[in-house]
C-alpha cells in the first residue's frame, strides 16, 4: 500500500483550482469578444472552403434570387445562398452539425462540416481582413 | 521516472508491467463503455450540437493516477482507434489530437511535486486540452473558420471538467479497494 494512500487524497477542490478557471475564463472572455464585436450585415461575401482551400467567392449583395449549390468535399453538402444569408442545407455525412448551424447573416459567421471537410464562412467586403483571427492560441 | 516498472507487485505475485497491462486494458474498456454511453445521451438544446461530458476523460484520469503516463497515452490511443471504426478518419484525428494534450496536461498537473491541484481543477483542465486540442485539428484539417467555437467550448470546458472531476474523485476511494487497483502506486 506504500505511496498510494496519499496519492487519494486529492481533494475535489484546491485553490489552486481557481488558477485554471481563471485560465479557461481568460479564453471565454478573449473569444466572445470577438463574437459579440459589432455585426455587419452588409457587403457580406460567402466564402466556401474544401479542406482550407477557397472553392466559392459569392458577393451577397449580387444574389438576386435564393438558389442551391452544390459542394464535393469528402462526401457532398448542398449550400443554400440568399441575398439575406446562407446556410447548409443538406450534406451527407451522419451528425448533420453544420445543417443545425442554421443561417448564418452576419460578417465573422461561420458553419463547419467536418466530415465533408468543407467550411463557409462569411466575410465582409469593407474590411476583409476582419475575420482573420488576431491570434490562435493553445 | 519509469515508464513500466519492473519491480514485483507483492499482491499479485506478478510483474508490474503486467499488472499495469491488466489496469490498461481494464480502463480501456471503461473507456470505450463510456465514451458509448455518452453517446446514447441525447444532444441538450442549448449546448452546442456534437458538444460531448467527455466522460471517458475520467477512465483518463484514473489511469494517469494509478498507472505509467504510457498507460494513459495507451487509453487514448485506444479511445481514438475506437472513433476511426466508428466514425470516420476525421473524428480519429479530432480524438487523438484532444486526447494527447488532454492527457499530457492532466499528467502535468497530477504529478506536480505537491498535489497542488484538486479533481476540479484537474478535470476542467482535462476538458479544455481536450476541446483546443480538437479545435486545433479541425482548424488545421477543414479551415480557420472554427475559432468561433473557441469562447463557447472554453465555457462548457468548466461545466463538463467540474462533472468529470466530481465523478473522478467520487469513483476513486472505492475503486482503489478493488484488488487490481489496490497496493501499487508508481514509485
Amino acid at each position: 500500500m506504500k505511496g498510494f494512500g496519499l496519492r487519494l487524497k486529492r481533494k475535489y477542490f484546491s485553490p489552486a483550482d481557481l488558477l485554471i478557471i481563471a485560465l479557461v475564463l481568460v479564453f471565454v472572455l478573449l473569444g466572445a469578444f470577438r463574437l459579440f464585436a459589432p455585426k455587419e450585415t452588409e457587403g457580406l461575401v460567402a466564402v466556401v472552403k474544401v479542406r482550407g482551400e477557397v472553392t466559392e467567392r459569392i458577393p451577397l449583395d449580387k444574389v438576386q434570387k435564393a438558389y442551391e449549390l452544390s459542394v464535393e468535399g469528402d462526401c457532398s453538402v448542398l449550400i443554400g445562398i440568399s441575398p439575406e444569408g446562407v446556410r447548409f442545407v443538406n450534406s451527407e455525412c451522419p451528425d448533420l452539425l453544420c445543417v443545425n448551424t442554421g443561417v448564418l447573416c452576419y460578417a465573422g459567421q461561420s458553419a463547419v462540416c467536418l466530415p465533408a471537410g468543407v467550411s463557409l464562412t462569411l466575410e465582409s467586403v469593407s474590411g476583409a481582413g476582419d475575420s482573420v483571427p488576431d491570434a490562435i492560441v493553445g | 521516472m519509469r515508464l513500466w516498472g519492473e519491480a514485483v507487485s507483492s499482491k499479485f505475485m506478478m510483474k508490474k508491467s503486467t499488472l499495469h497491462l491488466c489496469r490498461t486494458g481494464m480502463l480501456a474498456a471503461v473507456a470505450l463503455v463510456l465514451s458509448v454511453l455518452e453517446n446514447m445521451i441525447p444532444d441538450l438544446p442549448f449546448v452546442l450540437p456534437g458538444m460531448k461530458l467527455g466522460l471517458s476523460n475520467i477512465a483518463v484520469m484514473f489511469a494517469l493516477e494509478m498507472c505509467p503516463l504510457l498507460s494513459a497515452l495507451a487509453l487514448v490511443a485506444v479511445k481514438a482507434f475506437f472513433a476511426l471504426v466508428t466514425r470516420g478518419a476525421t473524428a480519429f484525428l479530432m480524438s487523438l489530437a484532444g486526447g494527447l494534450l488532454s492527457a499530457l496536461g492532466m499528467y502535468l498537473l497530477i504529478h506536480c511535486k505537491k498535489p497542488v491541484f484538486g479533481a476540479l481543477g484537474i478535470g476542467i483542465f482535462g476538458a479544455f486540452a481536450h476541446n483546443m486540442g480538437q479545435l486545433l485539428a479541425a482548424f488545421l484539417l477543414v479551415s480557420d473558420a472554427v475559432y468561433v467555437y473557441l469562447p463557447l467550448l472554453s465555457a462548457l470546458s468548466v461545466v463538463t471538467g467540474s462533472l468529470t472531476g466530481l465523478v473522478f474523485c467520487v469513483v476513486m476511494p472505492p475503486l482503489s479497494r478493488v484488488p487490481m487497483f489496490e497496493g501499487t502506486a508508481l514509485e
